[in-house]
């Protein structure tokens, strides 16, 4: 199975040699599948159309009208360091979903040209169920369409299914749960999501459970100028162990689209949750056109003592990125993490980071953030780290570097460090740098190209973060980065 | 409650009202109508920054109904009797701005050397109008607000070559019987090649209520000029100041400035250094000691426009009882701005249980060949150097002050002015042993000012 992962891991190297020639955006391509898609615009009537197109219960649609009426009364935040040209909420379409006879029973029952989408992503979900004991939901246009290895989990007590499906089979769960991190009120995005969310992934590790495999989902974009709403929450009872992993792709499309997600993370006593995503929707054209606006709101709340969250991400594609994945700390001991790589080419826009926000006693979190831009991209570090005056014994570290491959990309750090409790230690410590021609140069002589060599080095300085990737995970994050770059050399 | 944007209008309103009655010359006319625009144009743009210090936000700082000297009535002041302050051991050329009024005294004029010109915005000779105009800058909150209320103010002109030798002494007094907002404005123009130093120190009469300084200077550093700022502020808890430094550097310029802060109320230093020259250098420097409620933020604002320059800066707090930090720091490097070499470090002491701190250290860098960093810390005194001073006999409290010492000295030694350093060690050494800064010392101190 090693050597398996280890010669695919090969092939994959040789391959990016051949991927970064071509240029063009990998995964663009647009399947055709019938589509159940509402008309556009956001309106109450709306709201109501979508929670009676899921059969949803009466409390949930209650929690999706008083986040409409509060999205309301905001306007989309201005702070971000972006540039972002003004969206029409009207102008989305706030459902889509495939259209589907019945829920399949196996694979054979799927659709066969969603089948082939899914194969020419990558995920071929046989090879994956077989192959790497991966249990993966699939979501495409809001609709989770299968999910494999459920009843493996089912034995072990854990759910991994869709969120509408949840929401029909452990409502109790969900309701107790939803919103609790993230509330509707929170920001702009976040109340636009709780009001039109439309699916996403539910996960629930009971008590002392170690889940055996990675969960994975991946998300995708695709009927045209349909936004994409998801919603995650996860859950880790007292002394429970999950690894999720998150992967995007979308095809390529000439309009923008608007992905306004949601990941709700729950850590109980001694529980350990570690949240790890590559994103890679489609970034626009090298002069800017097209591509996703990626505005997520993640956090986790660390409630039991002695928990633990990591989330790890490595940001290679979209258009404009604002992303703060956080951290409570609230239990007592409890320990947060942020893993970040974040690659901005060509026109791209990101302004992503993290909040450790600690509220208990003796909680740690680090932060290891590392920004590369190229191109005319402007690449954004933005973090909170927050001791509340009654956290005793806190300790924080952070570091984030930046590397700028072009004279023409921007890259910035804007951190803040508020603490109020006088037994805290908290430092922050951030450089900013080019690859120096000495480096370029010793690799040029023994025969590297420069475009290699930058891969090369731009891999070495991210390895820190690479490293907290799941196998799979971390060969497709280190292509990815190669393919990011590409033409930005010379 | 009022709006944050009202704090300003209420001034601009008062200010309106009252225009058409002052008796200003047509300089300060024309810069007090300015500043009028641009104040109306800072209200209307302003929003508070919600990480930054609350009581030190400039809507804050504006928010009582203080009084304004509109009509430039000239405080009375005994000069020769208020300039022995504690830092005359330095021997310096002294002046007075006893609350918004500027008054050189002998020694300052009967010792200027030749090529240096030190006047009242008042009475600026003709020939440096066009200059003032240019240097005095209005596209701040804090420099609008401070050029529509302006009165006085002083300007400093060094002449190409000229040198400032003994430094120039500026003793702010704030004297009043009733809340007072008094508007100072510095103005600092070094010619080509020309080097001088100046010590700014603040001071606030002991029965002063609650009164809002508003300083705003303005310093053009040309070609090659070499130009060294010091502030030490010593007001009362009444006192709140908010401080603003402009600055502009030409090629091949030096500009170091420090700003230290041994008592007062609620302190917002504002720095905002534009180096538009190639190979110019820069260095800040700020030391800030609170204890009880005491509040001290600062925030800079570097840009480097211009190649090949270097900048550091180092900001350093101890924080005892419910006092409260902040540091916003922020380096633009501008595109084209190759081989900028910029070092930010902002280091905290949190001592007191309910003492908060915070900090923002930014980077916006719009260009790859570039050297910077920044760090920030925030914690306390190394456990085990403290064990290790009790083992050898010294008390625990006095070990504290000792390392607490050693944290600010490098600020301290960061001031290349030798006489003004050793100074600042003592005047340190003897604020964190519980004693008042220099104006024990004096012998017929700034404090007893006759009105």
């Amino acid at each position: 199975m090693t050597d398996e992962i280890n010669n695919k891991a090969k092939e994959d190297d040789a391959d990016v040699l051949s991927r970064a020639t071509s240029g063009e955006y990998k995964y663009g391509f647009t399947s055709d599948i019938d589509t159940d898609v509402i008309p556009a615009g956001l309106s109450e009537d709306v709201v109501r159309l979508i929670s009676e197109k899921k059969g949803e219960p009466e409390w949930l649609l209650d929690f999706r009208l008083k986040a409409f009426r509060h999205w309301l009364t905001l306007t989309p935040p201005e702070w971000a360091h972006l540039n972002i040209p003004e969206i029409d909420f009207q102008a989305i379409s706030y459902y889509a979903a495939p259209r589907k006879k019945a829920s399949p029973k196996s694979l054979d029952e799927v659709d066969p040209a969603l089948i082939d989408t899914f194969n020419r992503l990558g995920i071929p979900l046989e090879e994956q169920k077989a192959l790497s004991g991966m249990a993966v939901d699939a979501v495409m246009d809001s609709v989770s369409v299968r999910t494999t290895h459920r009843e493996r989990l089912a034995e072990l007590g854990i759910i991994f299914c869709s969120f509408s499906e949840a929401v029909r089979e452990y409502p109790d769960l969900v309701r107790k749960y939803l919103g609790k991190v993230v509330s509707y009120r929170d920001n702009f995005y976040a109340a636009l999501n709780s009001a039109v969310f439309s699916d996403g992934s539910f996960v629930y590790i009971p008590k002392g459970v170690r889940c055996p495999m990675e969960l994975s989902t991946y998300f995708r974009i695709n009927a045209s100028g349909t936004g994409q709403f998801e919603r995650t929450l996860i859950v880790a009872d007292d002394d429970a162990y999950v690894s999720y992993l998150e992967g995007c792709t979308a095809p390529m499309r000439d309009e923008n689209q608007l992905h306004a997600a949601i990941v709700e993370i729950i850590v109980e006593d001694r529980a350990e949750v570690k949240y790890s995503t590559v994103q890679n929707w489609y970034a626009g054209d090298a002069e800017g056109r097209g591509g996703v606006y990626n505005f997520v709101t993640k956090r986790g709340l660390c409630r039991g003592d002695y928990s633990k969250l990591s989330w790890t991400q490595v940001e290679t594609g979209s258009a404009i990125t604002w992303k703060y994945p956080s951290c409570i700390l609230a239990g007592e001991g409890s320990v947060g993490e942020f893993y970040s790589v974040a690659v901005t080419n060509n026109r791209q826009q990101a302004d992503t980071g993290t909040k450790m926000i600690h509220t208990g006693s003796n909680t740690r979190s680090t932060i290891v953030s590392k920004g590369i831009s190229a191109g005319h991209s402007e690449n954004s570090y933005r973090g909170l780290v927050k001791v509340a005056k009654d956290a005793t014994g806190v300790r924080n570290y952070t570091q984030c570097d930046s590397l700028l491959l072009s004279d023409t990309c921007g890259a910035h750090t804007f951190p803040v460090i508020d603490c109020a409790n006088a037994t805290a230690i908290v430092e922050h410590e951030a450089t900013t740098s080019k690859i120096s021609e000495q480096q370029i140069f010793y690799c040029n002589q023994r025969g590297i190209p420069t475009e290699e060599a930058v891969a090369l080095i731009v891999n070495g300085y991210a390895k820190e973060v690479m490293n907290k990737l799941p196998m799979e995970f971390a060969v497709e994050a280190q292509k990815l980065l190669a393919i990011t770059l590409e033409g930005s050399v010379g | 409650m009022m709006k944050p944007r009202e704090t300003f209008t209420q001034y601009t309103t008062l200010w309106q009202e009252h225009a058409a009655a002052r008796k200003v010359s047509s300089f300060i006319g024309e810069i007090n109508r300015r500043g009028y625009e641009s104040t109306l144009a800072a209200a209307a743009a302003y929003r508070p920054d919600p990480m930054g210090v609350a009581a030190a936000a400039p809507h804050a700082l504006l928010a009582p109904d203080y009084g304004v000297n509109i009509f430039g009535v000239a405080t009375p002041a005994d000069v020769s009797a208020a300039l022995r302050c504690g830092m005359t051991t330095i021997n310096s050329l002294p002046a007075i701005f006893a609350n918004d009024t500027f008054l050189p005294s002998d020694e300052l004029e009967s010792n200027l050397p030749a090529g240096v010109t030190v006047c009242p915005l008042t009475e600026v000779p003709a020939h440096l109008e066009e200059a003032v105009r240019k240097a005095l800058s209005t596209d701040s909150p804090a420099a609008a607000l401070n050029a529509m209320l302006l009165t006085g103010g002083v300007l400093v002109h060094i002449a190409e070559g000229a040198e400032l030798e003994r430094p120039l002494q500026l003793v702010n007094i704030a004297s009043a019987a009733t809340p007072m907002l008094s508007a100072r404005r510095m103005i600092v123009i070094a010619e080509k090649s020309a080097k001088g130093k100046l010590l700014l120190c603040d001071h606030s009469m002991p029965d002063t209520p609650e009164h809002l300084n508003l300083e705003v200077i303005d310093v053009h550093v040309a070609e090659s000029a070499d130009i060294e700022l010091y502030d030490i502020e010593e007001g009362t808890a009444a006192a709140r100041r908010w401080w603003h430094l402009n600055v502009h550097q030409d090629s091949h310029s030096r500009f170091s400035a420090a700003t230290i802060f041994l008592h007062g109320g609620v302190t917002r230093n504002e720095y905002n250094i534009d180096v538009d020259g190639d190979y110019a250098e820069t260095s800040l420097c700020g030391l800030a000691i609170c204890a009880e409620t005491q509040t001290v933020d600062n925030q800079v604002t570097l840009r480097h426009h211009g190649k090949h320059c270097s900048s550091r800066q180092l900001f350093k707090n101890a924080l005892y009882d419910a006092s409260r930090g902040g540091f916003g720091g922020k380096i633009i490097v501008e595109e084209g701005a190759v081989f900028t070499d910029a070092v930010q470090t902002n280091r905290n002491l949190l001592i007191g249980s309910d003492a908060r701190m915070t900090a923002a250290p930014q980077l916006e860098i719009y260009c790859d060949e570039v050297k910077c960093g920044h760090g920030a810390t925030t914690g306390q005194l190394d456990e085990r150097a403290l064990f290790y001073m009790q083992s050898r006999g010294i008390p625990a409290a006095e070990a504290r002050n000792m390392l607490t010492q050693a944290f600010m000295a490098d600020v301290i030694d960061n001031i290349s002015y030798e006489v003004l350093r050793q100074r600042l060690h003592v005047l340190v050494e003897k604020r964190l042993s519980g004693a008042a800064a220099s104006c024990d010392a004096c012998t017929a101190g700034c404090h007893t000012l006759k009105q």
